[in-house]
């Protein structure tokens, strides 16, 4: 992506993961249209790919993907040396109390892994969700965003 | 006398298996056989009444003493004392014997044999014919009923002397398969699951074993002259069956509701997707954005159409369709109607049909649907594979009287967390392309034919599904259903 660097390199970079195709082109167009710089990935070993080349400012992650694929996802990414505190919002089409209970949530204390910055459930309004973004992105040390 | 008559004049009284005692007239055993001493113990020096009745005096109603009296031979049943505080049941003829010279002083013959065990036994063979909780019939070789027990009487109403398959199940043509031919034919045991109506016009599912009643010298030609059907109503387990099977979906269908939820969900933002990325294109003119906008729509409408169609067939509970179909042009017509999709995709896919599969009673509609789902899922999976050459593979083939269809794919295989899931719930790993009712449906139909659906899966190996239909347990053709599974020609 060289001629995404100069001023684009500046706008802060979202990261969406999700085995729905339809929903990444969805969220990357949106982040875009609202001035951030967005990738968009389905499958979980491209994505980990990327947060090593390409290091987002904010990670969009769906946790009910295929297989669990979504939590162990997560437990990687934060093992990373980029991805420990890296601001995540989970996305699920599953209610929060739900997805609680099916992913064992709870046991990330445990494992020292820091917890998720936010949760959004499907389907998400697009305002909710760049609310967040922006204020999570807002927090961010100043050399990485304007 | 002859010496034959003579012979039989000295040994019949010892050697008949019948007691014999001589009484005078005040009931003095003055005589008995061996049979006597055997069953009343030593006789000498007493009297009847004492001997076999414990008394002190001659009995009340003596018939001894009204043949002495009017010299008519009588018989009568008794329980005597055989010996010990043992009492048994006989029957017992006396008559008068006279010597010629000795007419003045009569003696008596009395005679007896022990009924007691005949009789208890046929006390209890009738008992137990009546009373037995089963339905019990004794069939001739024109299958007409010719006994049947007070179970059978009170189900299936009137029904001796008609047909049995015209009293259990108003059809005027012998059922096939019918045990009770077979064990007419072959005299060997036969058994089978019926379903008859009963008096009130109800179902009523039955267990039935055919025997075949071997009498001493049987019928003339060596053949079978009656057969004994014992059978078991089984309408209630079938019932309990039935709402188990009915709760099991239910619950299936409860549990999962959330997990359909997730995938609509998933849909929903695939079309609120479509129509942002559309909008945004038509505020940017960019005719390639509202071009992938409209895809996105389109996707997932489909979707919703798939989702809902499955949905429908699944809940309807669809009656299947059962004719004589022949199992490997099923399979063919699947083979077909995936490979060419298969080879795009860069599958292999192979057919290996065993020839002279005989035709078997199936719903060709739905083993078609429950391979479509297989070999579907099958090419999904070596799609999810990264391997270079991915194979799904076909199979049929039968032994031991059990039809097998066999799915085999070397794609991305299952872990167990997966494995445990697929058969229970709306569990798809395909996420919204997925509705998670292909093999929910798939075991629905497979049941229905009396089979099992058996996995085996290894992650990054492979899955292997095989459909068992054993050929004993496939379900009674529907009346006015068309022969199905290419019978009209090769596919």
């Amino acid at each position: 992506m060289s001629s995404a660097k100069g001023s684009q390199s500046r706008r802060p970079l979202v990261l969406v993961v999700d085995d729905e195709a339809d929903i990444v082109e969805y969220l990357t167009v949106a982040l875009e249209d609202s001035g951030y710089r967005a990738r968009g990935e389905t499958d979980p070993e491209r994505a980990l790919r990327i947060l090593r080349e390409d290091p987002p400012d904010v990670l969009l992650l769906d946790i009910m993907m295929p297989g669990h694929t979504g939590m162990e996802l997560y437990r990687r990414i934060r093992r990373t040396q980029e991805g420990a505190g890296l601001p995540i919002l989970f996305i699920s089409g599953y209610s929060r109390a739900e997805d609680f209970s099916k992913t064992g949530l709870p046991a990330l204390e445990k494992e020292n892994l820091a917890p998720p910055a936010g949760y959004l459930e499907k389907p998400l309004s697009l305002q909710e969700l760049l609310e967040k973004i922006g204020a999570l992105v807002a927090r961010l040390p100043e050399q990485s965003h304007v | 006398m002859s010496e034959i008559q003579r012979l039989l004049h000295d040994h019949l009284f010892e050697q008949a298996p019948i007691m014999i005692a001589v009484l005078d007239s005040d009931y003095g055993i003055v005589e008995a056989n061996g049979a006597f001493a055997q069953v009343f113990g030593d006789w000498k020096g007493r009297h009847c009444y004492d001997l076999m009745k414990e008394r002190d005096s001659p009995c009340e109603r003596c018939m001894a003493a009204w043949t002495f009296e009017d010299g008519k031979t009588r018989v009568c049943d008794d329980r005597l004392k055989m010996g010990g505080s043992v009492s048994s049941h006989f029957v017992v003829r006396v008559a008068l014997l006279m010597p010629e010279e000795t007419i003045a002083n009569p003696y008596l013959l009395w005679v007896a044999s022990n009924v007691n065990e005949a009789s208890s036994l046929q006390r209890e063979n009738e008992l137990l014919f009546e009373r037995v909780p089963c339905y019990v019939a004794v069939l001739d070789r024109n299958l007409e009923i010719v006994r049947a027990n007070r179970r059978m009487r009170e189900t299936f109403g009137r029904v001796w002397g008609r047909p049995c398959y015209q009293a259990y199940k108003h059809r005027g043509t012998p059922c096939s398969p019918c045990p009770a031919l077979k064990a007419f034919e072959d005299g060997q045991e036969h058994s089978a699951t019926q379903v008859g109506i009963n008096a009130k016009g109800e179902e009523t599912h039955y267990a039935v074993t055919a025997s075949p009643l071997v009498r001493e010298h049987g019928a003339p030609d060596g053949k079978v002259s009656f057969v004994i059907e014992i059978a078991t109503d089984i309408t209630q387990i079938h019932e309990l069956e039935r709402e188990k099977v009915e709760a099991e979906r239910l619950a299936a269908v409860g549990q999962t509701v959330a997990g359909l939820a997730h995938g609509i969900k998933n849909i929903l933002m695939g079309l609120e997707g479509g129509i942002y990325v559309m909008e945004s294109g038509v505020k940017q003119s960019d005719m390639a954005r509202v071009e992938r906008g409209t895809q996105m729509l389109k996707r997932n409408v489909e979707k919703i159409s798939t989702l809902v169609k499955n949905l429908l067939s699944f809940s309807k509970g669809k009656v299947p369709a059962i004719a004589m179909t022949d199992p490997n042009a099923v399979a063919r017509e699947v083979f077909d109607l995936f490979s060419p999709l298969a080879r795009k995709a860069g599958i292999d896919m192979a057919a290996e049909l065993q020839p002279g599969i005989p035709p078997a009673p199936l719903d060709a509609e739905g083993i078609h649907t429950c391979l479509a789902n297989l070999v579907s899922n099958a090419i999904d999976a070596c799609q999810m594979s990264e391997k270079k050459s991915r194979r799904v593979t076909l199979r049929t083939s039968e032994s031991d009287g059990v039809l097998a269809y066999e799915v085999v794919d070397d794609g991305c295989g299952m872990d167990y967390d997966v494995k445990k899931k697929i058969f229970t719930t709306f569990f798809s790993t395909k996420g919204a392309g997925g509705t998670g009712l292909g093999l929910l449906t798939t075991r629905k139909i497979v049941q229905e034919h009396g089979g099992k659906i058996l996995v085996e899966s290894n992650p990054g190996e492979g899955t292997a599904f095989r459909i068992l239909l054993p050929r004993e347990k496939l379900p009674g053709l529907t009346e006015g259903a068309a022969n199905g599974g290419g019978e009209a020609g090769p596919a």
